[in-house]
């Protein structure tokens, strides 16, 4: 066990892995709804969004968490307007916004050299560097965020599946919208220079995608997807520190890993049971059952 | 005569690139059965979303306090095509988000809620399908799905886009027939369609949507080759006979070629190709017969 416990006598090494735990574990969690929406491409774009404020913050000397977070929910409800729009497609528009707010964010570092440090930092994540204060920020958005979604458990999930008839039924699907996007910001923000732009977008979809795959049920899928990013954090972290790859990469490799195999065996699962049925209907003559067989 | 519990007035709306409805007035009275109808691209879904209070009209009012009266409980079942059938929720999950607007800020249903859930999918005849998957449902039990999480919220009027679409012949009768019971209980009812012989002929008010109102009325009264006309731009032929009415276009052409031609020419059985069931239970068979045997 002396692997397990070894790595945790370095500081830098618990913090990357509470770091790793609890963004693993927030990404996770927030990721089931950006899945479930269709947002997995908006997921990406804030994240390349907020760069370009976390950058104003580094440049300006403003507070990080200040500069990204304004710029992140500014990005997030101008992402959440335009998608709303029918003018021009949604996709464009938020290709448009997040990459000229990210392409922002690399003039103004590139600009002061010093800063180049931090452009790699925050473009693939710095876990090991992580502090104490950027792990009760963590902490606070994954309180955050578990109580918003406790408590509007029910208004969310109509919102999510659908969102046409929520007002019908007495819910603000502008406003379930606006609490989504805005929880996607916070996530992005607080995990940003744990993880990196580049990687969070992965450790936001491939948990829920995981959970997906192992469940039918939307509860079970929260909780099954938020310990997928907390173990996967937690095993990244080991694999990073014993095989010398960036904790982030090692983190998204494992997440990638398991969505893999996960997919092959269900795949193949899927395919005996037809084929079972398939038999089945053979022996007895008889047209089984088909899934919505009587749909046109 | 029943009174209004909806009424939009002078509402017009725009997608952005001209206008889908103009100047629409509209009044849906309590406990009435309403179908819209018409051409596809008409605003019939768009003119349903308004009333639901998903679209906001660029133009009009909409009054759901006629007269200052309690807001009607309203309730939707979507068009089975805009459903995400992939979506990780069972029957009973469904239905039980009827009740989400309730206020209650727990995650969980209570008790009650779960045994009201259960009466209402019982009532609808798919009550030991709580716990499956959405996705492994018939399309008839689809749509008992989303009319139970409508039914659990006891509405006064129930909106349905195209409730219909999709379906086999048996199922539309089957959820017609439900349409029609949930009605006699009291509920007002508008849905769309663009089906006018098998169930815009059926319901007792007709509202014809092509981008303004052409015509409102029983069936009786706009299913008229003049308002068709105006309706759809086409000339159309409407037998009525012994209160059953058939709708086909001028030319034969919802007619199977090889159908049409055992026909005589300018008989009914030349411009109706497949003739629905009755919604009382008449088999299309039957139906059929009746149109031969016409002059």
């Amino acid at each position: 066990m002396t692997w397990i416990t070894e790595p945790l006598t370095h500081t830098f090494f618990r913090h990357g892995l509470a770091a790793g735990v609890l963004g693993g574990a927030l990404c996770g969690l927030v990721g089931v709804y950006v899945v479930l929406k269709h947002m997995s491409y908006i997921g990406h774009g804030l994240s390349h969004a907020i760069f370009g404020g976390a950058a104003a913050a580094l440049v300006l000397g403003w507070n990080f968490y200040l500069g990204a977070g304004a710029w992140g929910v500014l990005s997030a409800l101008l992402i959440n307007a335009v998608s709303r729009r029918r003018t021009i497609g949604a996709d464009a528009a938020i290709g448009v916004i997040t990459t000229a707010s990210f392409a922002l964010g690399v003039a103004l570092i590139s600009s002061v050299h010093h800063f180049a440090i931090n452009l790699e930092a925050a473009l693939f994540g710095n876990i090991l560097g992580v502090t104490t204060s950027q792990l009760l920020v963590l902490c606070g958005v994954l309180a955050g965020v578990v109580a918003v979604i406790t408590f509007r458990y029910r208004q969310l999930l109509f919102a999510t599946f659908d969102p046409e008839a929520a007002d019908a039924y007495g819910i603000s699907s502008r406003s379930a919208d606006t609490v989504l996007a805005l929880m996607l910001a916070a996530t992005i923000v607080s995990t940003m220079q744990a993880l990196g732009v580049t990687l969070i977008a992965a450790t936001i979809v491939i948990p829920a995608v995981i959970a997906r795959l192992i469940t039918d049920s939307f509860a079970k899928m929260l909780v099954l997807s938020t310990a997928i990013g907390a173990v996967a954090g937690a095993a990244g972290m080991y694999v990073s520190y014993y095989v010398d790859v960036p904790p982030g990469a090692a983190i998204v490799l494992m997440l990638a890993g398991v969505f893999a195999i996960l997919y092959v065996v269900t795949a193949v699962t899927a395919r005996r049971r037809l084929q079972a049925l398939g038999t089945l209907d053979a022996h007895t003559d008889v047209a089984g059952p088909t899934v919505g067989a009587d749909r046109a | 005569m029943h009174h209004p519990i909806l009424e939009l007035s002078g509402v017009s709306f725009t997608y952005g690139n001209g206008a889908v409805l103009r100047d629409v007035d509209l009044a849906v009275r309590e406990g009435g059965f309403y179908g819209i109808v018409g051409p596809s691209g008409a605003g019939k879904t768009t003119l349903l979303r308004i009333m639901e209070g998903s679209l906001r009209p660029a133009r009009g009012t909409i009054d759901r306090r006629v007269d200052g009266r309690k807001e009607p409980r309203l309730a939707v079942v979507p068009q089975l095509e805009a459903v995400d059938w992939t979506f990780p929720i069972t029957v009973e999950e469904v239905v039980l988000l009827g009740t989400a607007g309730n206020g209650r800020r727990l995650p969980w249903a209570t008790r009650g809620m779960r045994d009201q859930a259960r009466t209402v999918l019982g009532q609808l005849g798919i009550g030991d399908l709580a716990t499956r998957h959405i996705r492994n449902l018939s399309g008839g039990q689809q749509q008992r799905t989303f009319i139970a999480r409508a039914l659990i919220r006891k509405p006064d009027l129930l909106l349905l886009d195209e409730p219909t679409s999709g379906v086999d012949v048996a199922t539309r009768h089957d959820i017609l027939h439900l349409l029609h019971e949930l009605n006699h209980e009291g509920i007002a009812i508008v849905l769309t369609t663009h089906d006018l012989n098998a169930v815009a002929a059926h319901i007792p008010m007709l509202i014809c949507v092509n981008g303004r109102i052409v015509a409102e009325g029983t069936p009786e009264q706009v299913l008229t080759t003049d308002v068709l006309r105006d309706l759809y731009g086409a000339d159309m032929v409407v037998v009525n006979r012994e209160g059953m009415i058939l709708v086909g276009d001028a030319f034969g052409a919802t007619v199977d070629p090889h159908e049409r031609a055992t026909h005589a020419e300018g008989t009914p059985a030349a411009h109706f190709g497949q003739i629905p069931p009755h919604e009382h239970g008449k088999d299309a068979d039957h139906v059929h017969e009746e149109v031969e045997a016409g002059p």
